[in-house]
């Protein structure tokens, strides 16, 4: 109830920062962290990618975001309010407000393409236009008009679970264009999609995000991609960012640290001698505290 | 990693065999404790009643005298069944709805909100009521529940439906609340992630994938309730139940034949039209 109050406050002040981050942090039972310390500005409009070794904490770090796991420590300052604090009304609002592909699309296979892709609709619905959507499909148009951004205009009463991963990926696409959120945050949006789509699909993320003003966050396993397309780098790895970067900032070496060095197959081992052994590069590398390009391609 | 045993896929097991001994001591105690003496069924007293009572089966009465008769406690027995499931549905849903914990307190739809105290409280009490319930209904057996509503409301079918619905209320709520905290939980986290409310990631998220382990679930405890009603019957609570018992007792075992074919009719019936509704559930 205290909280709406800071919203509209923060809407004056601090407009720059769509998201804060302070020394974020996660662990799971008693794991090493999956996510340490995290600290990290977003400002409004930018389009970050986060790049980093499997198991670097980058799904840990998107869930936390989009208020689905609660961090272990640390804070998350969504558009001036803490999220720690909001109550359910609240938290359904700032929700809505962050759209989320995640990276094994998550989809609710029985149900029909239109309905997955409609359901980007539920946080701004009340429940009786929810319930009377799944008979009577509302919004159709708009539904048909995503679906059509990603290709997938013949698909609209397929049943989801009949169609290939690739396609599923685009129908997550789909619903996240339908929820016209503030801020985007697609985990490998592109994973198992052919190079060729994979190339149109973040170019029509990163477009249709910088038309409409949206903050975009992408994980992405394809360097090049991240580097093409984003005005931002965030290299992850065990948890924490090692650099931070305008894409043309990005060395080959600051690559080479982010996924080579001493790691054990599948597993996450950083440690100690392996600062020793690369003093040249001091974890995090920071070419921050640049100015968001006016253009970045 | 470095931390972890050895060999995480086998953590220390003192004794691999224990449960198998366990299982094995558990049934020889049951097979000392009940009095279990196969060779009685075949010892000469009790293979000449069997032979006269299966002798006894044969040929089935098939008079259209006694077909027609039989009429009306077949349709008993069906609607009985029917309106039985009926009344199980309605007390399985409203129990189960608060004996999931997936959709009281636990699980990704309450990682980030409930972490009050007094909030977890109100959603952990009607939890463990209702499955406190569910127990009660189940651990009275069905019989029992029949005895009870035909002394509250006299002999008849109704007492049977009461039975019926009762004791098979518990039993579909307790799975029709397990099916839904089985429910794969990601494509939820998805839709609440959208800002979707409670209600309507039920509908969008979990009945999809519980409807149609419910539903064949459902469609079993109706093929069991026709049996069952059979049973019943034997304590007043009508339907093809009640002849059976009375044709028993006046020693016409080819009407009892006739009566357990329409059982066994009536269950292949339901055995295909179930079969027929999972198919298109698909
Ligand atoms: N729900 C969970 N329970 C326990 N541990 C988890 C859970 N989710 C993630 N982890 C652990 O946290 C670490 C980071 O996992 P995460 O999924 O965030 O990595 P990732 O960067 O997304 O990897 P990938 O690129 O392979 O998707 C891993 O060591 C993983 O085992
Ligand atoms: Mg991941």
């Amino acid at each position: 109830m205290s909280q709406a109050p800071a919203t509209s406050q923060a809407m004056s002040g601090t407009t720059a920062c769509i998201l804060r981050l302070h020394l974020l942090s996660k662990r799971f039972g008693s794991q090493q962290a999956a996510v340490q310390g995290i600290t990290l500005n977003v400002r409004r409009g930018e389009t970050i990618a986060v790049i980093g070794p499997s198991g670097a904490g980058k799904t840990t770090l998107f869930r936390m975001l989009n208020l689905s796991l609660p961090p272990t420590s640390g804070s998350i300052i969504f558009a001036g309010s803490p999220v720690a604090s909001l109550g359910p009304k609240q938290l359904r609002a700032v929700r809505r407000r962050i759209g989320s592909i995640y990276q094994q699309h998550h989809l609710v296979g029985r149900l029909r393409v239109l309905h997955n892709v409609l359901s980007g609709r539920l946080g701004r619905w009340p429940t009786w236009r929810a319930l009377l959507s799944l008979v009577y499909p509302l919004d159709l148009g708009d539904a048909a008009a995503a679906l059509r951004a990603v290709g997938l205009a013949d698909k609209l009463y397929e049943r989801t679970d009949h169609l290939s991963g690739g396609q599923q990926q685009r129908v997550a696409l789909a619903r996240v264009l339908l929820q016209d959120a503030d801020l985007i945050l697609a985990d490998e949006p592109v994973a198992s999609v052919d190079p060729q789509l994979a190339d149109e699909i973040v170019e029509l993320l990163v477009t249709l995000g910088r038309e409409a003003g949206k903050t975009l966050i992408v994980s992405l396993h394809h360097v090049g991609l991240a580097l093409r397309y984003f005005s931002r780098v965030l290299g992850l790895r065990d948890g924490e960012i090692t650099f931070d970067c305008r894409p043309d900032e990005v060395t080959p070496l600051m690559l080479a640290e982010l996924y080579g060095g001493d790691r054990v197959f599948g597993g996450r081992s950083r440690q100690a001698d392996h600062a020793s052994a690369a003093p040249a590069m001091p974890l995090p590398t920071t070419c921050l505290h640049f100015q968001p390009p006016a253009t970045a391609t | 990693m470095s931390s972890a045993p050895l060999d995480p896929q086998h953590p220390r097991q003192p004794l691999p065999y224990l449960k198998l001994l366990l299982a094995l001591v558990a049934f020889g105690a049951a097979w000392r404790l009940t009095e279990m003496q196969p060779s009685a069924l075949f010892a000469a007293e009790g293979r000449r009643n069997m032979l006269a009572f299966i002798g006894g089966m044969f040929p089935p009465d098939l008079s259209v005298d006694f077909l027609q008769r039989m009429l009306g406690p077949l349709l008993t027995t069906i609607q009985l069944s029917i309106a039985g499931m009926v009344l199980a549905i309605l007390i399985g849903l409203a129990l189960a709805l608060p004996a999931a914990r997936t959709l009281r307190f636990a699980g990704v739809l309450h990682e980030v909100a409930l972490r009050r105290r007094r909030r977890w409280l109100l959603a952990v009490l009607p939890y463990a009521g209702a499955r406190g319930l569910l127990n009660l209904l189940r651990a009275v057996p069905e019989l029992v529940w029949a005895l009870i509503f035909v002394r509250a409301v006299g002999l008849g079918a109704f007492p049977g439906v009461l039975a019926i619905g009762v004791a098979y209320g518990g039993i579909l709520g307790k799975i029709y609340a397990e099916i839904i905290e089985g429910v794969a939980p990601q494509p939820l986290e998805t839709l609440q992630s959208t800002g979707a409310g409670k209600l309507a990631v039920f509908c969008y998220g979990i009945v999809p994938q519980a409807l149609p382990h419910a539903v064949s679930y459902t469609l079993y405890r109706w093929e069991c309730a026709i049996r069952a009603s059979a049973v019943l019957g034997f304590v007043g609570a009508g339907g093809i139940g009640q002849e059976i018992e009375l044709s028993m007792r006046m020693f016409n075992f080819h009407e009892v034949m006739t009566l357990l074919m329409m059982v066994f009719g009536l269950v292949a019936i339901t055995d295909l039209i179930s079969a027929a509704v999972r198919r298109r559930l698909r």
